[in-house]
């Protein structure tokens, strides 16, 4: 038996995918939980910041690029950290100070005109990785969010698409406003709130390749995660 | 814009050439109306793509998530979105978003080139010489960045005195008195000085007291910068002629011992000067103009190339020049094609492009990309080095040379192009 750290719960076409930390002597490192026989979890009724046991076994197609993935059976709660004491965890585990140094390798600009990046999957050395970040700009497409970050370092990512699965709950609950709306109330009060946490720190992650053989960037988190209470701040 | 129909040709191009990129390759385009998504033909994620290409290629950004009514998802509504964020904008309703203002892309063309002129650094150094200075190895340079030699200021020379004799030469070849510029804009990454560069070069040519001065930055996107101010400026029908100037000294700046040779090595010293002047000519008279315009920065590549001053004067350098040159051959690449869509000239059309050259490698690998072929490209690098903001100046002074005497009917576009730290980025269409 293994315990993890749920740190990433996120939607990908097939379900949901899911991170947890690793406890280890130094720190903390990541590993993707999949369930046998599928590519993701259809449901996963748990939380971030639950501490589970699984029982873990290499996956027998891991790549260099998504090396964190394992196969896992049996998951059981065992118990829950704050919020805070998740993001405490998140910054012992793999945290880069560089676009760069996200994935241990360049970043390409897409070939097709937008502002997101992608990795070739042979130079990308993980496939999950922290950072920290200074400013948050949200954009609203249907169905889709994407955000831009300003990353510490000075860098921005100018276009990722938001995987996380409670930050894409929370605004979907607004699924009938119009977009400038929405956008209006995500980047003046939201970004306050995430901008101002003591908190606030993100988790790039990185799709696994697409049919052109690119590995897209996208939000896996963003702490703080979204408040019940924000919502009655939208007028 | 022009003609409503020519809108709708141009922009159904656009939104074609957009799903183009993200379809699977072979697949056929949609038809006028159907329905991207419904029809199964993209997925929300590539549907994003679409849009965010859309914005891209319309220089519209934000414009698609602002729009809460009907979803883009056919042609014809794309089409729609595009020509109302056009008409919005260039009626001058507020169309400000959270993050940028939507910009009208196809200028006005109130003003003509009608003089220009470059000065050299009068010292050609080998790069044999460069190489010794620099205490690189020998062949270092000129097989990794191809440079032959460099053009050096002379002891009794600086940003301003270039600076002067590429302006003079300007004002003489448009038959201008310094006495008429309204405005002397100036770009200098060098020149690090007060007064500034506009300023002691407005005071060096004796220009009224009424001619008003203004030093851009952006290193080497400085001279796209001031053409881009000085296009804005003409939209007040009192200006009528304005002098841009660019100018740098580096091998003062970059010089050994105080950054690195395959960095330092690479940069010349020159100046570059056009004389814009608003309504002249007509028909095959006309000179060349901004016809399109475009620029931003993409912070993404904001830590490949970073320079700043240390407290003890020191420089203090990071240059990763790989992911610099795949950044920047992307970027201009990127460039070219969006100033394509917005002013309706292909690439095969044009009669030069005057594009930054951080190294020759770097053209060589760009013309290969493009498929273009060399002599479109005024060789800059190869005999003067990186020359900063000054090295596109000089590029479009040989461009113009060798194509502005020719009636307009017989001469092709220019596309100016370049790229900075930031990373910066702009390009410009003169026709």
């Amino acid at each position: 038996m293994s315990e993890l750290l749920i740190s990433e719960i996120t939607r990908m076409a097939a379900g949901l995918c899911v991170i947890g930390l690793e406890r280890h002597k130094e720190g903390y490192s990541s590993l993707r939980p999949i369930p046998h026989g599928l590519t993701a979890w259809p449901q996963f009724p748990y939380y971030r910041a639950d501490r589970m046991s699984f029982d873990l076994s290499l996956s027998p197609g891991v790549t260099e690029h998504h090396c964190e993935d394992r196969r896992a059976g049996n998951p059981r709660l065992v118990d829950s950290v704050s919020e805070g004491e998740l993001v405490g965890c998140l910054k012992q585990a793999e945290v880069a100070d560089s676009i760069k140094n996200l994935f241990g390798c360049d970043v390409h600009p897409s070939p097709r005109g937008g502002a997101a990046v992608y990795v070739n999957p042979v130079d990308a050395r993980r496939s999950v990785c922290g950072c920290k970040i200074n400013s948050v700009h949200f954009r609203f497409y249907p169905e889709k969010i994407r955000v831009a970050l300003a990353l510490e370092s000075g860098e921005t990512l100018d276009s990722l698409p938001v995987v996380d699965r409670d930050w894409f709950a929370f605004a979907k609950r607004w699924d009938d406003e119009s977009q400038s709306r929405l956008a209006g109330f995500f980047n003046w009060f939201i970004v306050d709130q995430i901008i101002s946490s003591p908190i606030r720190f993100a988790r790039i992650g990185l799709a696994r390749p697409d049919k052109d053989g690119l590995c897209w960037l996208m939000l896996d988190s963003l702490f703080p995660l979204p408040k019940a209470e924000w919502v009655k701040e939208f007028k | 814009m022009g003609a409503p129909e020519d809108d709708v040709v141009r922009i159904r191009e656009m939104v074609e050439k957009c799903l183009r990129l993200v379809l699977p390759l072979g697949s056929s385009l949609p038809t006028h109306d159907e329905d991207w998504i419904e029809s199964g033909l993209l997925d929300s994620m590539a549907h994003v793509e679409v849009l965010l290409c859309l914005e891209n290629a319309a220089n519209c950004p934000n414009a698609f998530n602002r729009i809460g009514s009907a979803p883009i998802t056919t042609i014809r509504s794309a089409i729609e979105a595009i020509r109302s964020v056009a008409s919005s904008a260039a009626e001058g309703q507020s169309q400000r978003t959270e993050r940028d203002t939507i910009r009208i892309h196809r200028t006005d063309r109130q003003a003509g080139i009608l003089g220009w002129g470059i000065a050299l650094g009068t010292k050609q150094v080998s790069v044999d010489q460069v190489e010794h200075e620099f205490d690189l190895p020998k062949g270092n340079l000129k097989a990794r960045a191809g440079i032959e030699s460099v053009c050096r200021v002379a002891e009794n020379q600086d940003e301003v005195s270039l600076a002067t004799i590429a302006a003079r030469k300007a004002l003489q070849m448009a038959g201008i008195s310094q006495q008429s510029v309204d405005w002397i804009i100036g770009a200098s990454e060098t020149f690090l000085c007060f007064p500034s560069l506009a300023a002691s070069l407005h005071t060096a040519l004796l220009a009224t007291s009424t001619c008003r001065v203004l030093d851009v930055g952006g290193a080497c996107v400085g001279l796209l910068n001031c053409f881009a101010v000085a296009n804005a400026l003409f939209a007040n029908g009192r200006v009528d002629c304005i002098l841009i100037v660019s100018s740098d000294v580096h091998s003062r700046f970059l010089s050994p011992g105080r950054v690195d040779g395959e960095f330092g090595g690479l940069f010349g010293d020159a100046a570059s000067a056009f004389v814009l002047l608003r309504h002249v000519g007509a028909g095959d008279a006309l000179p060349y103009s901004i016809a399109a315009d475009i620029a931003g920065c993409t912070g993404t590549f904001s830590s490949v190339l970073r320079i700043r001053l240390g407290v003890d004067g020191t420089i203090i350098l990071n240059f990763e020049g790989d992911a610099l040159a795949h950044a920047a051959i992307d970027r201009i690449d990127r460039v070219i094609s969006d100033l394509e869509t917005i002013s309706g000239k292909s690439r095969h059309e044009a009669s030069a492009f005057a594009i930054h050259q951080p190294n020759p490698r770097l053209v060589d690998i760009f013309l290969r990309r493009m498929k273009l072929p060399h002599e479109k490209v005024p060789v800059v690098a190869r005999l003067h080095g990186n020359l900063g903001a000054s090295t596109c100046g000089v590029a479009l002074s040989m461009a113009l040379d060798n194509h502005a005497i020719k009636p307009r009917s017989e001469r092709g576009p220019i596309f100016v192009v370049s790229v900075g730290p930031g990373m910066l980025w702009a390009g410009t269409v003169l026709e």
